[in-house]
């Protein structure tokens, strides 16, 4: 495919994120922190997270799945990944952290398993859009093409 | 000897015969009255017992009544807080799934506004129902209250700010009058914050909402309740089994029923317990006296003052409940026939926290906690006693407010009145303007007409402004009241008054009078040495109107005067002050500061370069102290590119050892960083613990700025950071701009 029309369709998908709102002005300082020195800091970065995310979440069906639920360690795991989130720009995943830290605070054990449902979701969503992202950074960077400047 | 008596044989048979008939006569009556006694007896005996028998089955069926209706309630809550848990579930749901729907439709079109209006309506709906289930779990018996360190001014400070500029629309005022000051002074306790403030926030919500004009102010007091036997509260006093029936009991036992039954929910107020009392006063449309009681009662709301006010009258029923919770009462005051509005009262108990009330002396804190804190022998038995004890207080935290004078030009007259007040319960002379075009006439009255006998409060432009306040309250409740007349103290106040110190009210408007006065003041035409200038505002557009020493932001509550006192202490810190401020006798924290300060120039710490620079922190050495891998990668590049050389650790542990074998193989009179950013949360030592051990490593000759990375961006976070050792607070991620600005005020603090 033309390099040009990979780096408008790349062009057209990170703007996407932006405006429904997957990203927000965390993940725009990191792109500026990616250098010549470091030019895979975006991808390590949100792999990193990716594997973060997943046992995260792992981790806190298991607490919820409990016989006698432990709403400290539940809030703790959920600010850790509200933190990370934060870190890495995913603005929707973090709302959705925020929501459920209010159900953790609350001890309401089904809102929580509701939050933890719709944390998944956001996450999924996030994880899959990012991954097409790359996806296409990786066809511009074959196609001896470079990421256009935001 | 003996006695004989004869009879004739014949006349005593005769006798004898008579004798029998009458005796039988007499026994059978006898035995008659016996049985007719007996019979009667025994029926009333029989009647007696029937009724017995009937009462106690009535008693008895009664109580099953009782219970079983007492049951029926319970299970009906408990039911309804269960449904209300899956009602939540699925609203939540709902907003989810709104939301999920809103990324697939354009923000311009019709689709998009509804769902906005779904969500909104459903935010609403989740709302009511956090309300109703709140109450269902106070009667159901679940409701559990939270056991958190908090600041109690601090809570005050802030929903007053919220509502405050909620009231800015209506034209209000909303402050917080701390009266005799005992709850700054109490402010650190434990207890269920949110339900404080849950508490505070309906009753100031509600005398905002139906008040038109006027104000609203929220008074506080705190009480040590310091009593070595158990103290009940008097909503329960009146349940206990008194001696009388004790003694019944034992006279008249029936079917196992105490009357005057223990209440379940006893409170204990044990040694260190303190009492809070609160005022909400409103100059509103008041409550009418027939519907007082009924207005605690859920779902009750005065109809006729409703008009176009929002609510599902619940408000009130919660606050009760949870104010019962914490051991208090609420009511309604009774107001005099010429105050409108209403006044609510509410007290709670909650543990005392605090520094000074444990006695627990910690030298690093102590600069840390807020100035009127640190008040050990407050009392407010005696008027003189409080006004003396803040005036000592001044003192010994090097705020001499001898030779100060204040001149207020305040548009509200309970901030006017507030700072009026406090300022005289400092002991500084104060003077009112009631306009801009006034302050000239009262500079020169200041500076002319000062009497000894005290007549400072020279207001002009007003009908004639009382100048004793009267909301300090004795151990009675009753109003103190005070006046400069009082004072112990007035003689040291006499003498050259060096320092004025102008407070203006932004709001005030004609803001050429305040500039044409403030150039007045600044060439000289008074005899004051210096003068220090603070301006009110709401807004920030009107800040940099006028060229003053600090602005604040109303209402002038709580950390307000904290910052107005440290604007005042720097009356005499003049370069020759500072140098002499080292020997004076200071907190440890104080003292290291100082001397870090010295030890920092001499190590060659880092100078941030003004300006634009792509490298800002100009290889600063750092240590980064982070646990997440992603963040620490994170903060290493962030940091490294601005310049920093960055030594990274995932514990507090290593931290301490890395910093511990700095010190010992390096120079003791350079740092072996220039910086540590140190996450909060961490398994096993943490970041405040990782910071005490360093501090304690150091020693008096060495202070490494720590700076705290954390996720919270709660206050009580930042407050924690500093009470353990910490020099600043930041909220994860970094960001180079803020990290910039956090160091600089560091630097300035330490030199």
């Amino acid at each position: 495919m033309d390099v040009r029309l990979l780096q408008r369709q790349w062009v057209d998908h990170i703007s996407a994120l932006f405006r429904e709102g997957f990203l927000d002005a965390q993940f725009t300082r990191l792109q500026k922190l990616q250098d010549a020195s470091t030019p895979d800091f975006v991808v390590e970065v949100v792999t990193l997270y990716f594997e973060d995310a997943d046992r995260l979440l792992n981790n806190l069906w298991n607490t919820l799945s409990q016989p006698v639920v432990d709403f400290k360690k539940v809030d703790a795991q959920v600010h850790r990944l509200k933190g990370s989130s934060v870190s890495i720009g995913a603005q929707r995943v973090k709302n959705a952290c925020v929501c459920f830290i209010i159900c953790c605070e609350e001890g309401d054990l089904e809102a929580c398993f509701g939050c933890l449902h719709r944390l998944k979701l956001e996450f999924t969503q996030w994880k899959s859009k990012l991954e097409a992202l790359f996806r296409i950074e990786q066809q511009i960077v074959a196609a001896g093409g470079s990421l256009p400047m935001i | 000897m003996a006695i004989v008596m004869a009879f004739p044989v014949k006349t005593f048979l005769l006798l004898l015969q008579k004798l029998k008939v009458i005796i039988g006569l007499l026994l059978s009556f006898y035995i008659l009255i016996g049985v007719i006694g007996s019979c009667i007896s025994s029926k009333l005996f029989r009647r007696l017992q029937r009724d017995k028998s009937i009462g106690l089955a009535n008693l008895i069926k009664q109580m099953e009544a009782t219970e079983q209706a007492e049951r029926k309630s319970m299970n009906k809550s408990i039911a309804f807080a269960s449904a209300s848990h899956d009602i939540r579930a699925s609203l939540a749901c709902i907003t989810g799934l709104i939301k999920l729907c809103c990324v697939d439709v354009l923000p311009d079109s019709d689709v998009y506004r509804n769902l906005i209006q779904m969500d909104s309506c459903t935010a609403k709906l989740l709302g009511i129902l956090n309300s109703v289930l709140e109450i269902s779990k106070v009667e159901a018996g679940r409701m559990e209250l939270e056991n958190v360190e908090f600041s109690m001014a601090q809570t005050i400070e802030e929903s007053v700010d919220f509502f405050h500029v909620v009231a800015l629309e209506k034209g209000l005022e909303v402050i917080w009058d701390p009266c005799d000051f005992s709850v700054l002074m109490s402010s650190n306790v434990r207890g269920d914050c949110r339900r404080f403030k849950q508490i505070l926030d309906n009753l100031l919500n509600n005398a905002i909402k139906y008040t038109a004009e006027g104000h609203v102010v929220v008074r506080s007091w705190a009480k040590k309740v310091g009593s070595k036997e158990p103290e009940f509260t008097s909503i329960q006093q009146g349940n206990f089994p008194n001696i009388w029936v004790h003694l019944s009991r034992c006279f008249c036992y029936v079917g196992g029923a105490y009357p005057n039954k223990k209440p379940h929910n006893s409170i204990y107020h044990g040694q260190g317990d303190m009492e809070f009392t609160f005022e909400i006063d409103d100059t509103g449309i008041g409550i009418p006296k027939e519907k007082r009681d009924s207005i605690f009662k859920n779902y009750f709301q005065v109809k006729e003052s409703n008009l176009g006010c929002e609510g599902t009258g619940l408000g009130l029923g919660i606050a009760k409940s949870y104010v019962a919770l914490m051991g208090g009462n609420i009511s309604i005051k009774e107001k005099l026939p010429t105050e409108r509005g209403s006044c609510f009262m509410f007290n709670i108990f909650l543990e005392s926290n605090d520094v000074s009330s444990n006695n627990d002396e910690e030298g690093l804190d102590s600069c840390n906690i807020p100035i009127l804190n640190r008040l050990h022998s407050f009392s407010t038995k005696t008027k003189a006693k409080v006004q003396s004890n803040i005036h000592a207080l001044a003192i010994s935290q090097g705020i001499t407010v001898e030779g100060i004078q204040c001149l207020l030009a305040i548009r509200r007259s309970e901030t006017s009145r507030i700072l009026k007040d406090w300022m005289k319960l400092l002991g500084i002379m104060v003077s009112v303007a009631q306009q801009p075009v006034h302050m000239y006439a009262v500079l020169k009255r200041m500076t002319h007409n000062y009497s000894a006998s005290g007549s400072c409060d020279s207001s002009i432009g007003s009908s004639g402004v009382n100048s004793e306040y009267s909301s300090p309250r004795d151990e009675n409740g009753q109003v103190l009241t005070f006046s400069m007349k009082d004072d112990p103290k007035k003689a040291s106040l006499k003498g050259s008054n060096k320092y004025l110190l102008v407070i203006i009210d932004l709001d005030l408007g004609d803001f050429s009078e305040m500039h044409n006065f403030l150039t007045c003041l600044a060439k000289g035409n008074h005899h004051f040495h210096q003068y220090k200038v603070i301006c009110l505002t709401d807004s920030t557009a009107s800040c940099s109107k006028l060229p003053c020493d600090l602005v604040l932001h109303k209402p002038i509550h709580g950390s307000r005067f904290y910052k107005i006192l440290g604007l005042m202490q720097e009356f005499r810190q003049t370069n020759e002050d500072l140098k002499l401020e080292i020997v004076r006798e200071s907190t440890e924290l104080e003292t290291k500061k100082l001397l870090s300060s010295a030890y920092l120039q001499q190590s060659n710490c880092k100078v941030l370069k003004d300006g634009i620079d792509t490298k800002p922190l100009s290889d600063m050495k750092i240590l980064l102290v982070e646990d997440t891998l992603l963040l620490r990668q994170i903060a290493e590049k962030v940091l490294s590119r601005a310049g920093g050389i960055v030594t990274s650790v995932d514990n507090g542990l290593k931290a301490l050892e890395v910093v511990t074998s700095r010190i010992s193989e390096g120079n003791s009179r350079r740092l072996p960083f220039d910086l540590i950013l140190m996450d909060c949360q961490m398994p096993g030592m943490d970041g405040y613990e990782a910071t005490r051990n360093i501090r304690s490593v150091e020693g008096y000759d060495i202070h490494i700025p720590i700076i705290a990375l954390s996720a919270h961006a709660a206050p009580e976070e930042a407050k924690k950071s500093l009470l353990c050792g910490m020099d600043y607070h930041l909220t994860k991620p970094i960001e180079i701009n803020k990290l910039l600005e956090a160091i600089k005020l560091i630097s300035q603090t330490l030199n």
